[in-house]
C-alpha cells in the first residue's frame, strides 16, 4: 500500500454524496474545484454529467451519487468536483461537498457490513473507517471510477450499470 | 553488402533524402528571392555534406556531381555570378540527377551517365553569365516582392497566367467570411492562390464591404472560373482580369509542385538542436493556452469598443499565429524517420517465409505530425507483414500465373492538399471478394441477403471489421484481416480513414489517409439550443439557409437537392446528438443547412444557429468517450466553455443513440 507513513496512517479527501461521507486516497486526489455545469456529451452514460475546462484541459465529469447510490446528485452551492486520477486519465467526480482531509489509522479502517451493499458497487468499496464520531466510507479508486481497456470503454460499463 | 554496411546505407538515404530537399528548397527560396545569400548558403553546404557522404560510401558518380554542385554554388557565395533563373535551373536538374544516381549507386546500378551535366556545372561555375541589370551591384536589383499578407505562404510562382478574380457577395449573405473561405477553396483547386485584397486576416474578420479581390495564376478559363464560383451560394458576381506579370517573371517549370515552397530550409547536420519532446508538447500546449486567451481577449476588446486594444490584438493575433505556426512545424517530422527500419524488417520476413520480395519506398521527405507519426508505425507494420505474408503468392504460384518470382510490396507516403496519404501496396494475388463475403456472413458480421447493398470497397473493408477473423485460425483470405480492426481503429481515432483497394490475380493496397496534423484548426461553430458545436471547416462544402435550399423526401427521410440534380441526405444536428427524439424531422425554417463532404460523400445537416468561424486548439477526449461515435475531440471556446468538435467522418453514425458497435 502506498503513502503509508511511520506510524500505520493513511490520508484521505472526504466529501458527501447525500448523508453518507466518504473518502478517497489523497495521493490519487489532484485538485477539488468548485462545481461547474459541464457541457453533455451527447450519447454518453447517464453518470457521465459531461466534460468540463479544467486549466486548459477537457475531463470528464463523473455523478458519483448516480453511479454509486443510484440518485442523481442534486447541486447546491456547497457542490464541489474533486479532481481524480484514474486509469483513463483524469475525471472530475461531482459530490455533494469536500474540504477535508482526515488522516486515518490503518487498524480504524474495517471491512464494509455485507448489509451496507448492493452488488453492483460492492467493489468500490474498500471499506469503512471511524473517523472521531463519523463513519467514513473508503473508496477503492481504481474500482471506483470507470476504467478503460483498449476498445472496450464505456458502452460496456453502461451496459453493466443498465442490468 | 553486410548487415553493417546496410544499416549506414540506411542513414546515408534518409539523410541524402534531408539534404536533397534542402537543396531544393533553398534553390527555389533563392529564386523568389536572389539577393537572400542564406539559401546560397543552404545549397553549398547541402552539396558539401553530400559530396562527403557519398564519397563515404564509396558512391564516386554521386560525389563528383556534389562537387561540382558545390564548386558552382561557391561562385554565388563569393558573388562572381548571380543565381538567375538558367543557374537555378541547372543546379536543379544536377540535384534531380543526384537523387537519382544515389538510388542506382545504393543498389549497385552502373547504367546512369552524367558526365554531361558534370561538365555544364563545371562550365556554369567557370563562365558565369554576366547580371542581366548591367554594372549595378546585386543589393539594388529590382524584385518585386511577393504581396505580403497571410497568404503569401501560397504560391509566389506557378502555372499558368495571373489574374485578379473579384468576388462580390449578396448583400443577404450572412457568414461573409466563411463565403469567402469557400470561394478561396474553390479557386485554390483551379490554380495557385497567390494573395487576397483586403489580407486573409481581414477576411476572416469580415473586415470588407461585400467584395474582395484574390489574386491568382491559373490556367483556366476565365468562363469556369465564374461558373465554378457562381456554383457557390450568395455570389453576386465575378469578374475576372489579367494582372501584370511581376518582374521576376516565371521561368519554364519543371516541377511547380516543388517550387511552390518558400520557406528556407537548416540543415541538419549544422544548423539544428536536439528538443525532448516533452519540451515540444509543453509548447504546442502552451501556444494553444495562448490562442485560447487571445481569442478571449479579442471578445472583451469587442465588448469594451476600444480601438487601441483592438489594434494592438490585431498584432498579437498575427505574431501569435506566426508563433503557432513556427510551433507547428517544429513537430513536422518526415516519414522517412519510421519508414527507414521497414526494410530491414520486410527483409528480414521474407527470409524467414522463403519469400523473393522486393521492397520500394516513396516519399520518405513527406512531413507528418509527430504524434500521429508515432502512432502510425505499428499501422504499417501490420500492413506490411499482411502484405508479404498473406498478400503476395508463393513463389510457385507466381510464376505459374506468369509473374515475377520476386513479388514487390510497395510503401508510399504522399500529399494531398491538408491530408497524408500512406498506402501499402502489393504486386500479389489480390483479395477474394466472394470469400471475403462469405466468411463476414459466416461470422454474422453481415446478412447474406444484404449483398447488393455493399459495394466491392466495402466488402473489402469488412476484413477490417472486429471478429472478423482469428489469429488462431488464420487462412490466405482470413489472415489479411488479422488486426485490421486494430488497424482501422487507430486510424480513425487519429481522424483519418482506411480504404482498400483490390484487383484480382493483380494485388492489393491499403491506403490510410491521415490529417497533416492534429492540434488547431479552423472551425465553423455551430449552435443547438445552448450547446455550441464546433465542426471542422474543411469537411463543410457549404452553408445555404433553409428556403435556398429545395427539400425533398425521400423513403420518409428527408434529402437536400444540390444543384447538380442529386440528393444528399440531411439529418438534424438535435436529432443526431439526442437532444431530440430521432424522427427524420425536416428542418425547422429559422434552420441553416450545413453541406458537409467526407470521402466522396455529400450530407447535409440542419442546424438552429450559425456561431461563425474561429480557429480552435483541439482537446482530445478522455479515453472513457473512446467509443461514442461522432465527436472528433473537444475545444474550449473565448467565453472558457467547452465546445465538442464534431467529427465529420462517423457523426452520422451516432445518430438515434445507435451506437451498439
Amino acid at each position: 500500500m502506498e503513502a503509508v507513513s511511520e506510524v500505520g496512517h493513511r490520508q484521505f479527501v472526504l466529501f458527501r454524496l447525500g448523508t453518507e461521507e466518504y473518502g478517497l486516497p489523497i495521493e490519487r486526489v489532484q485538485s477539488i474545484i468548485r462545481y461547474e455545469v459541464p457541457t453533455p456529451v451527447p450519447h454518453s452514460p447517464d453518470f457521465v454529467e459531461g466534460v468540463i475546462n479544467l486549466r486548459g484541459q477537457v475531463i470528464p465529469v463523473l455523478d458519483l451519487a448516480l453511479r454509486l447510490l443510484g440518485t442523481p446528485l442534486e447541486r447546491s452551492v456547497y457542490s464541489r468536483i474533486v479532481v481524480a486520477e484514474s486509469d483513463s486519465g483524469l475525471v472530475g467526480l461531482a459530490v455533494d461537498s469536500a474540504n477535508e482531509v482526515a488522516t486515518i489509522a490503518l487498524d480504524a479502517i474495517m471491512e464494509a457490513p455485507a448489509s451496507a451493499l448492493t452488488a453492483e458497487t460492492a467493489e468500490a468499496f474498500q471499506g469503512v473507517a471511524n473517523y472521531g464520531e463519523r463513519l467514513v466510507i473508503l473508496l477503492d479508486p481504481d474500482k471506483a471510477l470507470p476504467k478503460v481497456t483498449y476498445g472496450v470503454a464505456i458502452a460496456t460499463e453502461e451496459a453493466q450499470g443498465d442490468v | 553488402m553486410s548487415d553493417d554496411m546496410s544499416a549506414y546505407k540506411e542513414v546515408f538515404l534518409s539523410e541524402s533524402a534531408e539534404y536533397i530537399q534542402a537543396i531544393t528548397d533553398g534553390l527555389l527560396a533563392l529564386e523568389s528571392n536572389p539577393n537572400d545569400l542564406e539559401p546560397v548558403e543552404t545549397v553549398f553546404r547541402g552539396a558539401h555534406s553530400l559530396k562527403g557522404m557519398a564519397a563515404a560510401m564509396g558512391y564516386s558518380r554521386t560525389a563528383e556531381l556534389t562537387h561540382k554542385m558545390e564548386s558552382l554554388m561557391d561562385t554565388v557565395r563569393k558573388r562572381e555570378q548571380e543565381a538567375d533563373s538558367s543557374l537555378i535551373d541547372l543546379v536543379l536538374r544536377a540535384v534531380d540527377a543526384a537523387k537519382d544516381l544515389i538510388a542506382e549507386e545504393s543498389t549497385g546500378g552502373t547504367a546512369l551517365d552524367v558526365s554531361a551535366l558534370v561538365e555544364k556545372l563545371v562550365k556554369r561555375a567557370e563562365q558565369p553569365h554576366q547580371p542581366t541589370s548591367s554594372g549595378e551591384a546585386l543589393d539594388d536589383q529590382a524584385v518585386v516582392p511577393v504581396a505580403g499578407g497571410a497568404v503569401s505562404a501560397a504560391a509566389p510562382t506557378g502555372d499558368g497566367l495571373l489574374c485578379r478574380v473579384r468576388v462580390t457577395l449578396s448583400e443577404l449573405c450572412v457568414l461573409k467570411s466563411v463565403r469567402a473561405y469557400m470561394v478561396i477553396k474553390r479557386l485554390g483547386h483551379m490554380g495557385a492562390v497567390i494573395d487576397t485584397e483586403p489580407g486573409a486576416r481581414q477576411i476572416e474578420d469580415e473586415e470588407f464591404d461585400r467584395s474582395f479581390d484574390v489574386i491568382m495564376r491559373t490556367r483556366e478559363h476565365e468562363e469556369s472560373i465564374v461558373k465554378a464560383l457562381g456554383a457557390i451560394g450568395e455570389v453576386d458576381s465575378v469578374v475576372v482580369t489579367a494582372e501584370a506579370q511581376p518582374v521576376t517573371a516565371v521561368i519554364e517549370e519543371r516541377r511547380p509542385e516543388e517550387r511552390t515552397r518558400r520557406a528556407v530550409p537548416k540543415i541538419a547536420e549544422t544548423q539544428t538542436v536536439r528538443v525532448s519532446i516533452g519540451h515540444l508538447d509543453s509548447m504546442v500546449n502552451l501556444v494553444g493556452e495562448l490562442v485560447i486567451t487571445r481569442s478571449r481577449l479579442d471578445r472583451i476588446a469587442r465588448d469594451l469598443d476600444s480601438a487601441e486594444l483592438i489594434e494592438t490584438l490585431m498584432i498579437l493575433e498575427q505574431v501569435s499565429g506566426e508563433l503557432q505556426h513556427e510551433v507547428m512545424q517544429t513537430r513536422m517530422v518526415p516519414v522517412g524517420n519510421i519508414f527507414n527500419r521497414f526494410p530491414r524488417m520486410v527483409r528480414d520476413l521474407a527470409r524467414d517465409l522463403d519469400r523473393q520480395v522486393s521492397f520500394e519506398m516513396a516519399g520518405l521527405d513527406i512531413e507528418l505530425d509527430r504524434t500521429v507519426l508515432d502512432e502510425i508505425g505499428d499501422p504499417i507494420v501490420h500492413l506490411l507483414r499482411n502484405a508479404v505474408d498473406h498478400g503476395l503468392e508463393s513463389e510457385r504460384e507466381r510464376l505459374a500465373a506468369g509473374k515475377p518470382a520476386k513479388g514487390t510490396v510497395r510503401l508510399e507516403a504522399g500529399r494531398d492538399r491538408d491530408q497524408v496519404k500512406i498506402s501499402v501496396s502489393d504486386d500479389g494475388g489480390g483479395m477474394d471478394v466472394d470469400r471475403i463475403w462469405r466468411k463476414a456472413c459466416e461470422n454474422g458480421i453481415v446478412e447474406a441477403a444484404e449483398r447488393d447493398t455493399y459495394t466491392t470497397s466495402d466488402i473489402l473493408l469488412l476484413t477490417c471489421a472486429p471478429g472478423f477473423s482469428t489469429a488462431e485460425k488464420a487462412t490466405a483470405v482470413s489472415g489479411r484481416g488479422v488486426g485490421m480492426d486494430v488497424v482501422k481503429g487507430k486510424i480513425e481515432y487519429l481522424g483519418g480513414t482506411v480504404t482498400i483497394r483490390s484487383r484480382p490475380g493483380k494485388g492489393t493496397e491499403i491506403t490510410m489517409t491521415l490529417p497533416l496534423t492534429l492540434a488547431i484548426i479552423q472551425s465553423l461553430l455551430v449552435g443547438s439550443g445552448d450547446q455550441v458545436f464546433a465542426i471542422p471547416l474543411s469537411a463543410v462544402s457549404e452553408v445555404l439557409g433553409r428556403d435556398e435550399v429545395r427539400l425533398k423526401t425521400v423513403d420518409g427521410s428527408p434529402v437536400v437537392v444540390l444543384r447538380d440534380g442529386s440528393v444528399a441526405p440531411l439529418f438534424r444536428l438535435d436529432e443526431v446528438i439526442g437532444v431530440a427524439e430521432y424522427r427524420k424531422r425536416m428542418p425547422d425554417t429559422n434552420d441553416h443547412i450545413v453541406l458537409m463532404e467526407s470521402g466522396d460523400q455529400v450530407r447535409a445537416l440542419a442546424v438552429e444557429q450559425l456561431v461563425g468561424r474561429h480557429e480552435i486548439v483541439i482537446k482530445p477526449l478522455s479515453p472513457l468517450f473512446k467509443d461514442l461515435r461522432g465527436l472528433g475531440g473537444a475545444t474550449v471556446l473565448g467565453d472558457g466553455r467547452v465546445a465538442l468538435i464534431l467529427d465529420p467522418r462517423t457523426l452520422f453514425e451516432m445518430r438515434g443513440g445507435n451506437r451498439e458497435a
